[in-house]
């Protein structure tokens, strides 16, 4: 077989360490991560709160300085914030003062996109996650799933070559996640994009990962890395759950979070 | 600060605004203190003899000429009030370093009353437009500068990152996030400074300025025509409620409460 898609690392992180003073005391958020991430790849970064999985998404997007080792994309030191790398936030972070079309077009408009060519993509985007009918709404006016599907295609619109996610879907309702999650999938995987996905929720985690990351807590270090097996076409919450390959994943990811992984306990035996 | 304030309700069955209802109640108040228990005309004036200086003022120009220079001083002030302190408070808002250096001297500042300086402004710059914009100046100046730095200072982080992922720059967040997310502030800044200009305006034309409202209630009460100070009192009102709105409500209309990041007095549920 020939492989089509090129295992070219488009992000790393070499001995990465960041740490923060809280109320006088240190408190180390990432310790000892390495991490190399392939152009195409749809990986999720799972852990407890407080595993600096928020913290390692910022410091990809630009948006934090890593207190030694190195971040890179495409090779190259990252430096600030960039359109390379475009962020989705936990806190909605769509603007209330910019329609649905607004704030879905405001990255091509930076980008200098001719009107009428944003117009079009924009449009594209309205129909894609379902807001037709919406496009002159302010966020205000939209449901929680809707403001979230908003926030997603705004940093999709400018198909920027990495795109971070740092728990979008953790202010919306159990439902509406599901649809959100295979709506994401659907569009990861046609478009192959390459996704970083922070979530707290194994469960997310595995169903929407090529591969999991898999954090401990303070201090925050990689565990392992869980391959998830190629579901094709059945990528799709009902079969999910119901493949055994799948729940054993589950078990072993979750196992890793709470700290109770054999290997890991074996380990500190054999020290 | 004072949150915003906007329209009115209704009575419901009656179709009628409750502001109408208010202001119609103290009309009836007005009409039976004079012509129904007798209050002389010295102490305070009847309905009809307000009506009638209204009147006579407005057919011998008097009314148009003094109404339009106070304007004219009003507008002159408060623009250059409302400028200064919105690019000021950009300035200091954006720094937290300077938010603290300033604080203190603001809070000392805008602790006097603008009629304070008044005797200071007479020696500065004589009794004419220099005197009253200066004035004016100050009454608006301090409280849109203080809210203005409330609101820079208040706008979610993460909006402005998230622009900043999407390729956006410095000027880009100035435009797109940080001026419409202070908006809110500002415009409460605005109303709040209206209301001192206008003060400021009428007690510096009481104390010296040729011309204005200020002056022809002054003028008045040297005659001892209490009829012409309460007309000239209800025109200053009138014209203070009539700015209000122009300046203010209708711009919040169709920014920030179109937007939905200010609560609007009629939709907020009684707690």
């Amino acid at each position: 077989m020939i492989q089509l898609n090129e295992r070219k690392p488009i992000l790393q992180a070499i001995n990465l360490r960041h740490e923060y003073e809280a109320r006088g005391e240190k408190i180390v958020a990432l310790q000892d991560v390495n991490l190399t991430i392939n152009a195409g790849d749809f990986v999720t970064v799972v852990g407890p709160s407080g595993c600096g999985k928020s913290t390692l998404a910022k410091i990809f997007a630009g948006l934090g300085t890593p207190t030694s080792g190195e971040a890179l994309y495409a090779g190259k030191p990252i430096n600030g914030p960039s359109a390379e790398r475009g962020m989705v936030f936990q806190e909605l972070a769509v603007l209330p003062w910019r329609t649905v079309v607004g704030n879905i077009g405001h990255g091509l408009e930076i980008a200098g996109v001719p009107k009428a060519e944003r117009e079009q993509r924009v449009a594209e985007l309205v129909q894609l996650i379902g807001l037709q009918g919406f496009e002159k709404k302010y966020p205000s006016e939209l449901s929680g799933g809707m403001r979230q599907r908003v926030a997603v295609a705004r940093t999709w619109a400018t198909r920027p070559p990495v795109i971070l996610m740092d728990e979008p879907f953790g202010a919306v309702d159990a439902i509406t996640r599901l649809t959100l999650q295979e709506e994401l999938i659907r569009l990861a995987r046609a478009t192959k994009q390459t996704v970083v996905f922070i979530t707290h929720s194994v469960e997310e985690a595995v169903f929407l990962g090529d591969y999991i990351v898999a954090m401990s807590s303070r201090p925050g270090r990689v565990l392992e890395i869980v391959p998830v097996p190629d579901m094709g076409i059945n990528r799709t919450w009902e079969k999910m759950i119901r493949d055994p390959r799948i729940e054993a994943i589950v078990s072993r990811v979750f196992e890793l979070v709470r700290g109770r992984a054999v290997d890991s306990s074996s380990e500190r035996q054999h020290a | 600060m004072t949150t915003l304030r906007l329209t009115s309700s209704s009575i419901p069955a009656l179709g009628i605004p409750v502001s109408v209802v208010a202001i119609l109640l103290l009309a009836l108040f007005w009409f039976a203190l004079t012509n129904v228990f007798g209050v002389p005309e010295y102490v305070f004036p009847s309905m009809s003899s307000v009506a009638a200086a209204l009147l006579e003022a407005a057919l011998s120009g008097r009314l148009l000429d003094d109404t339009s220079i106070s304007l004219l001083r009003l507008l002159l002030g408060a623009v250059i009030g409302i400028v200064t302190g919105i690019a000021f408070g950009f300035l200091v808002g954006l720094s937290r370093t300077a938010r603290i250096a300033v604080e203190p001297l603001i809070n000392a500042f805008s602790g006097i009353a603008g009629i304070a300086w008044i005797p200071l402004a007479l020696a500065w710059f004589g009794t004419g437009l220099a005197m009253s914009t200066f004035v004016i100046w100050n009454g608006m100046f301090f409280v849109v500068f203080a809210n203005t730095i409330l609101g820079v200072s208040r706008v979610p982080p993460a909006y402005a990152q998230a622009i900043f992922t999407l390729g956006g720059d410095r000027r880009e967040v100035l435009r797109s996030v940080i001026f419409p997310g202070a908006l809110p502030d500002i415009l409460t800044g605005v109303r709040v400074g209206l209301a001192f200009a206008w003060r400021s305006l009428i007690a510096a034309e009481l104390m010296g300025s040729p011309m204005g409202l200020g002056q022809w209630v002054n003028e008045a009460a040297t005659y001892q025509r209490t009829d012409r100070i309460l007309a000239g009192c209800m025109t200053i009102a009138v014209l203070g409620v009539l700015l209000e709105t122009l300046l203010v409500s209708w711009v919040a209309h169709r920014t920030v409460v179109r937007w939905g990041t200010v609560a609007v007095a009629e939709e907020r549920k009684a707690l």
